[in-house]
């Protein structure tokens, strides 16, 4: 998740004495299933309009490879374009911007792509084979003294090369099997050059009107924390060929209004007020059915939403401590409490429609008895059935982060929090905004347990999540002394990303969820989609693979 | 001092101060349910003869939850009394009682904390303290020192005044002395009475504190925290806010009514 430098939260709103929460009255009905195709189709699509679209979040940088935050992606995925398109369906990949898929060799460290003519960037500078390369080499590496990470997605970069005005070469240090996939993120979308020389803050909320793409639609206007206006681009001809729609996009242009009141945003979509809203709250969805609200929910398809529990601090080296934690935990319970059908128990480590998924069923089985043994062997006691365990004069008292872009993240620790209480396991829940949470769970002191998930359609997603290069969330690497606290899982994590075959990077993908299953690191609660709602005139909506919307077919009926 | 008088709502006021106080001393006379874990409760049911007050976000009993939460409401607001209390009223006495450059520095610093929004300023303190129900309770109290200085000094002046006072001092009486036995006794009871009045408006403030996440960590049933954690749900679950927000309004009015009350009675 990146760092947010600028987030509003409901007590900075409140502070400024602006929070309101408006009283709806909304009628119930039952819910029933299938709702990706939810958003109705017809036939002829209608030109113009501006969409209005209400988000929880501001965002924080439109640096691609920093879009993985649900706010950024929102607009980078609408302003950038790829390489390649993944299809949020079968995951394929098909040619974009490159003209047809790349000619990869064996060891998976050369990729070349042909690039589709003609394309131009919304500052009229032209999509040339060089500055490609710019873009890549600016992606793959990084540049610390502009403050800009390199793209957790891609692995082993080395250097790009321009073999002619239209073909470029990426060559990498060791295989880099994932790169294709990872040039079809929106963490790959493709800059200006004149946008590639912006340090981090020339990406940051208040110079969004400077960044150019080639995108569908441009950014045309921003006031701070509040809004983004972005504008189609009539002379965009480049869409992924093998989509029915080509030329302009069919809205005049979307309208980014922040908010971070949840009341005030269902409020204004069922008012009429917004045509869409994402981050639906899983006790809504009845409700606005009723009201005839569409509802899309798009998966993630990558690491299910879960807790870390981050071995290396000193209660939870015992293996039998983090067992007792996993099994004191109804997950069942939680989720029949908390949320609906579109948010699916999770089975294993990975989402069902990820690449390189393993079943676990049953391995994260409800069963506090277990979880009571454990513990007392462990040498962890208290007196009695109830209060906290100790030992050596030392309670058992863990403390969670919430994870504030995450569905829910504060009642599904609340039920955490009641279910280790039951076993003697005191939890403490974070409190603090979203940077606050940020500076706090990269702190082994301050967060053992860590709530978050990653999306990515590739196997490389694992890596992306665990391993001490990329966001490490099990705090493996130990920053002082350099050293893994499970160096063989670092060791499995980075054969994900550097076997030269599919078939390959599965078996080392499940070779390394056996090993984190195996341990206890990990207890996953639910395939965590993206639930958004959009009034009956919206059609056509779309996301990417990782349920970031896509506004390139959306339309506005009469 | 004048009789106090019972009118209907003031024995209304008591009634319902006295269920407060019961409730946050012995909640178990009020709910066999648990406060904090909800077992197999269903989320978001609502109220019943069950579940007077329906349930929450996660399936606690809200009315459990308000009946628990009394204590760390009223125990937090008797604090923050406590508080503006003890050193708003040394420092009015004092300043009262000083006149010069004394009086002039204490009173211009009581009138810049009276300048500084009070909201603000507790929130400025306990983001300085940490966060906790103590120091909420603390930085709420610091909001009012101002108030009971003023009110103490505007006392002790006229009270200075007064022939007895003159007469203590030339009896030989110290000056501590003269203001521990003299002007203390009889300035306290127009500050004790704000002080009944401010019970009220220091929960209101401490479930502000508590609601904007900065009061009693979850899952502690903290009033503001219950109906913070509800707010997301006003369009599903009205009773998850609206209640408990009755409950804080009925107890800030009735403490407001026994203030109001007593104050007509000593003025």
């Amino acid at each position: 998740m990146n760092t947010s430098r600028r987030t509003i939260d409901r007590r900075q709103l409140m502070g400024l004495g602006l929070g309101a929460s408006s009283l709806l009255a909304l009628s119930a009905c039952s819910p029933d299933a299938g709702e990706a195709d939810a958003v109705a189709e017809t036939t002829t699509p209608r030109r113009g309009g501006v969409l209005i679209y209400f988000e929880p979040q501001t965002f924080t940088t439109l640096f691609p490879p920093q879009a993985g935050f649900y706010a950024n992606g929102g607009i980078v995925n609408n302003i950038a374009d790829r390489l390649l398109y993944q299809d949020p369906e079968t995951l394929e990949l098909h040619p974009w911007i490159a003209s047809e898929l790349p000619e990869v060799n064996d060891d998976a460290t050369e990729f070349t792509f042909r690039l589709r003519p003609g394309v131009t960037y919304s500052d009229g500078s032209a999509l040339t084979a060089a500055n490609v390369v710019k873009n890549f080499d600016l992606y793959g590496l990084g540049d610390k003294s502009r403050q800009l990470p390199k793209s957790e997605q891609i692995s082993n970069y080395e250097r790009g090369e321009v073999l002619n005005e239209s073909t470029v070469r990426f060559h990498f240090a060791a295989p880099s099997p994932g790169f294709a996939q990872a040039v079809s993120t929106m963490n790959a979308g493709l800059l200006s050059d004149a946008s590639l020389d912006f340090d981090s803050t020339g990406f940051g909320p208040g110079q969004a009107r400077a960044l150019s793409a080639s995108g569908p639609f441009v950014v045309d206007a921003e006031e701070i924390g509040t809004r983004v206006a972005l504008r189609v681009r009539e002379d965009y001809d480049w869409a992924p060929p093998h989509f029915e729609h080509q030329g302009r996009a069919h809205l005049d242009g979307i309208d980014y209004v922040v908010n971070s009141e949840y009341s005030v945003r269902i409020g204004a979509l069922v008012s009429g007020q917004a045509d869409g809203v994402r981050e639906i709250e899983a006790p809504d969805e009845p409700r606005l059915r009723e009201r005839g609200v569409q509802l899309h929910a798009a998966g993630t398809n990558g690491v299910d939403n879960g807790l870390n529990l981050r071995f290396r601090h000193e209660l939870l080296r015992d293996v039998r401590v983090r067992r007792a934690i996993i099994s004191a935990v109804d997950r069942e319970s939680i989720m029949r409490k908390l949320f609906t059908e579109n948010y699916p128990l999770a089975t294993g480590v990975l989402a069902e429609t990820a690449a390189g998924y393993k079943d676990y069923a049953g391995a994260w089985a409800h069963d506090p008895e277990a979880s009571n043994r454990l513990l007392d062997e462990a040498g962890w006691t208290r007196e009695g059935d109830a209060g906290v365990r100790s030992r050596d004069g030392r309670r058992l008292s863990l403390r969670v982060n919430t994870a504030i872009p995450q569905p829910r993240s504060r009642e599904v620790m609340s039920l955490v929090q009641q279910d280790l209480l039951r076993v003697g396991v005191d939890l403490q829940i974070n409190e603090g905004d979203y940077a606050t949470q940020n500076l706090d769970s990269a702190d082994l002191d301050k967060i053992q347990l860590y709530h978050s998930m990653v999306g990515r359609a590739d196997y490389d997603v694992l890596k992306s999540q665990y391993s001490g290069e990329n966001r490490d969330t099990l705090l493996n690497l130990d920053e002082e002394s350099g050293e893994y606290g499970d160096p063989e899982l670092e060791e499995l994590l980075g054969r994900i990303s550097s076997e030269p075959t599919a078939d390959l990077r599965e078996a080392a993908s499940w070779a390394a969820q056996d090993h984190l299953v195996e341990n206890a690191y990990l207890l996953p609660f639910f395939e965590e989609p993206q639930v958004f709602a959009f009034r009956e005139r919206v059609r056509g909506f779309r996301t990417e693979a990782v349920a970031r919307p896509q506004f390139y077919d959306t339309w506005l009926a009469e | 001092m004048n009789q106090v008088r019972l009118t209907p709502t003031a024995v209304l006021a008591g009634v319902v101060a006295l269920l407060a106080v019961l409730a946050a001393v012995f909640p178990f006379l009020f709910t066999g349910e648990n406060p904090t874990d909800g077992g197999d409760t269903a989320a978001l049911l609502s109220p019943s003869l069950q579940h007077w007050f329906g349930t929450d976000q996660i399936g606690r009993d809200v009315f459990a939850r308000v009946v628990y939460g009394a204590s760390h409401s009223l125990l937090a607001a008797l604090v923050a009394v406590g508080v503006g209390l003890v050193v708003g009223t040394v420092l009015g006495l004092v300043a009262g009682t000083r006149p010069g450059a004394l009086d002039d520095a204490l009173m211009r610093v009581v009138d810049v904390l009276l300048s500084i929004p009070a909201l603000l300023l507790s929130l400025t303190i306990v983001i300085l303290l940490g966060f906790g129900t103590i120091n909420a309770a603390i930085a709420v109290g610091v909001t009012s020192i101002a108030l009971f200085a003023r009110l103490a000094r505007s006392q002790s002046v006229s009270i200075g005044r007064s022939d007895y006072v003159a007469a203590a001092y030339g009896t030989g009486g110290t000056y501590w002395n003269v203001l521990r036995r003299h002007i203390l006794p009889n300035a306290v009871s127009p500050v004790l009475s704000l002080a009944v009045l401010q019970i009220g408006s220091a929960i209101l403030q401490i479930s502000t504190l508590g609601f904007l996440g900065y009061g009693t960590p979850p899952p502690t049933p903290e009033w503001g925290l219950v109906i913070s954690e509800g707010r997301d749900y006003v369009a599903t679950a009205w009773w998850i806010t609206v209640l408990p927000g009755a409950v804080i309004m009925a107890v800030v009015m009735a403490t407001h009514k026994i203030g109001s009350t007593l104050r007509e009675a000593t003025a």
